[in-house]
């Protein structure tokens, strides 16, 4: 029986010892698999009157060739993707993809880029985003027009009126039965008398 | 001389019958149940006030659970006061008169909770406000929180100014010596006293909410509706769900109102006033009003079970085949059908198999509102995919039911409470009647 309990005091501080060497390895492991030193930076140009986007990946300032380089532009939700032939980096770590001429912004014309390295062996995942003002600005006049799906400010005139007509003339009669009891009340006091 | 004394004799046997009575053992232990029921509801909705609405089985896929199917239900329970109050006395069938109340604090207290069961599903209760400041008037959401106001409003007024002579014989009757009461009715009877002027107000003020309460009541429910119907789901996107919910409501208020008057008859002796004519007549509308829903219900299940197209048939499959076809099939045959068969005979017109019909007609309406709300979410046009698993499916977590149970001894306990302060049957229309009754067998005698 004695034997047993020295066993399991000796066994619990050999496996607490056991866990922290565990947990010490994996972090050293993320360490290595995470975005660690490899650096991704976004810049923006024209070419023949196209705007590009490139993506440079360096890694301790060294160019890293040969990555597939994904670039997004950030929509309301989710993120929508920009396609290219030169998505890997070239010898100078660069990768370039056409901006859409046709793709919306915000009132301003801002679209938000993203370049990313995913999941990569080495690098693990690397991601950068830029704002610039290539987008076609929306336009907030389509907010301004009076229907079923824009703010309450902007709701069609038809459906205002009937709504608020209906609620005038139903509580309008609520407050008239109100004031019946008014007067009913009064009508007591009157007979009382 | 002989008429006056007549009166006399039948209005003290009138107060005798009809005033408010104290609870007995019965009444108390009953009372105690309800509190007990609300205790353990309060405290479930304490912790999913403290911890969010993670402690209910609500997800990303089932956001409305069984606080909406009870919203609904009280709804389409709501609308038996219109239903008695209004169409019935339009229709000028007179043996309403001693049902008018028990519908119309059935309405009352259905209605309640119909608007506190949807602040306890909201994840920010404290942001109520928000609905009355921000809402957009395009939502079919604001037009119900407008419906619903209103209709509470509509239904206190129309308890209520019938109630005032009633109130009045209260404060009257009522000692000197029970201090507050006396005070609580002499604050509510508004200095009645009985004027031909007063009486004038009240039958005007009657008139006047009987008929703006039927639209209304058309209105509360056809908008509850769209809060489905307006969305293009499986299931709720449906043209029938109008009529479709009207119709089921006033079958499940019609049922509701024929089980609290079994009881309050048999608990309180009212069988000279609440007859078998009245359950059977009562029984005649369920019967037409179970036919009605039924005819919709076949239009709202066939149509698109005979197309069975894409999601709406998965839904349907589901339904009639699936993970909930006992609980489908269970609500159609012990909800509708057996309900209407019983009720076309005679026999079962009678109050006790009345009382029974009614309880299954009534929980038939509970489930089926859990059916037409809950089903339909786990069907959506993107299947589910990559998700926990807990969110293929909804099952009401404990908290979910404790609320769900603590409103529904609300609402019974709010109808318990009326029972015992105020005359359940209208003491003064009833002796209105009976004079007009007396009148013409005098007249009779005279001829």
């Amino acid at each position: 029986m004695s034997s047993k309990v020295t066993n399991t005091r000796k066994i619990i501080p050999l496996m607490c010892i056991c866990m922290l060497l565990l947990c010490a390895q994996c972090l050293r492991a993320q360490d290595s698999t995470g975005s660690g030193e490899a650096k991704l930076d976004i810049s923006f140009g024209e070419q023949d009157s196209i705007r590009q986007v490139t993506a440079k990946l360096t890694h301790a300032d060294t160019a890293v060739t040969g990555i597939d380089i994904h670039f997004y532009a950030k929509k309301s939700f989710g993120l929508l993707p920009l396609e290219g032939d030169n998505i890997t980096t070239d010898d100078n770590g660069e990768a370039t993809v056409d901006f859409p001429a046709d793709l919306p912004g915000d009132a301003s014309g801002n679209v938000v880029v993203i370049a990313k390295v995913e999941d990569d062996e080495n690098l693990g995942t690397v991601e950068v985003s830029k704002t610039i003002n290539w987008g076609v600005p929306a336009k907030p006049e389509h907010m301004q027009t009076r229907a079923l799906w824009t703010s309450g400010n902007n709701a069609p005139w038809p459906l205002a009126i009937t709504v608020t007509s209906i609620v005038v003339v139903v509580w309008g009669i609520i407050f008239y039965m109100f004031y019946q009891l008014v007067r009913i009340k009064r009508a007591g006091k009157y007979s009382e008398i | 001389m002989e008429t006056a004394k007549m009166e006399s004799v039948q209005s003290d046997e009138l107060l005798k019958d009809l005033m408010p009575k104290k609870f007995g053992t019965q009444g108390r232990l009953w009372l105690a149940l309800l509190v007990v029921v609300i205790i353990i509801g309060a405290y479930a909705y304490y912790r999913q006030l403290r911890n969010g609405l993670i402690v209910t089985d609500m997800r990303d896929y089932t956001s409305w659970g069984i606080y909406i199917s009870n919203f609904v239900f009280f709804v389409a329970i709501s609308l038996v006061g219109s239903l008695v109050s209004a169409i019935l006395k339009l229709t000028k069938a007179e043996w309403r008169t001693p049902l008018v109340r028990i519908s119309e604090i059935t309405a009352v207290a259905a209605i309640t909770f119909a608007a506190l069961i949807i602040i306890v599903d909201m994840g920010r209760p404290e942001r109520f406000w928000h609905l009355f400041v921000y809402g957009r008037i395009q939502s079919p959401i604001l037009w119900d929180v407008i419906v619903i106001s209103t209709y509470f409003v509509i239904s206190l007024l129309l308890l209520y100014i019938p109630l005032l002579p009633d109130i009045a014989i209260c404060r009257d009757t009522t000692p000197g010596s029970s201090k507050w009461k006396k005070r609580f009715y002499t604050i509510l009877a508004l200095n009645w006293r009985g004027s031909k002027k007063q009486y004038d107000i009240i039958h005007k003020c009657i008139n006047i909410l009987a008929v703006l309460v039927i639209p209304l009541a058309l209105g509360i429910h056809t908008v509850t509706s769209w809060l489905f119907a307006t969305t293009y789901r499986a299931g709720w996107d449906s043209s029938n769900f109008g009529p479709y919910f009207v119709a089921g409501a006033f079958q499940a208020g019609c049922a509701g109102v024929i089980a609290v008057m079994y009881v309050l008859r048999n608990h309180y002796k009212l069988q000279k006033y609440i007859t078998e004519m009245h359950f059977s007549n009562m029984g005649k509308l369920l019967v037409l009003l179970s036919l009605i829903y039924l005819y919709f219900n076949i239009n709202e299940y066939l149509v698109p079970g005979y197309k069975m197209k894409t999601v709406d048939g998965e839904h349907l499959h589901e339904m009639f085949s699936g993970r909930y076809a006992p609980l489908f099939w269970s609500v159609q045959i012990f909800g509708m059908i057996l309900p209407i068969i019983i009720l076309l005979f005679r026999k079962g017109r009678k109050p006790v198999p009345m009382l029974i019909v009614s309880i299954l007609v009534v929980v038939g309406a509970w489930f089926k509102r859990f059916l037409i709300v809950v089903p339909t979410q786990l069907h959506p046009f993107v299947p589910i995919q990559g998700v926990p698993e807990s969110w293929h499916r909804y099952i009401p977590t404990w908290e979910e039911w404790a609320i769900t149970s603590a409103s529904l001894a609300g609402a019974l306990l709010i109808i318990t409470l009326f029972v015992r302060l105020f005359p359940i049957i209208p003491i003064w229309e009833t002796k209105e009647e009976k004079m007009k009754i007396n009148l013409i067998d005098t007249t009779k005698q005279t001829v």
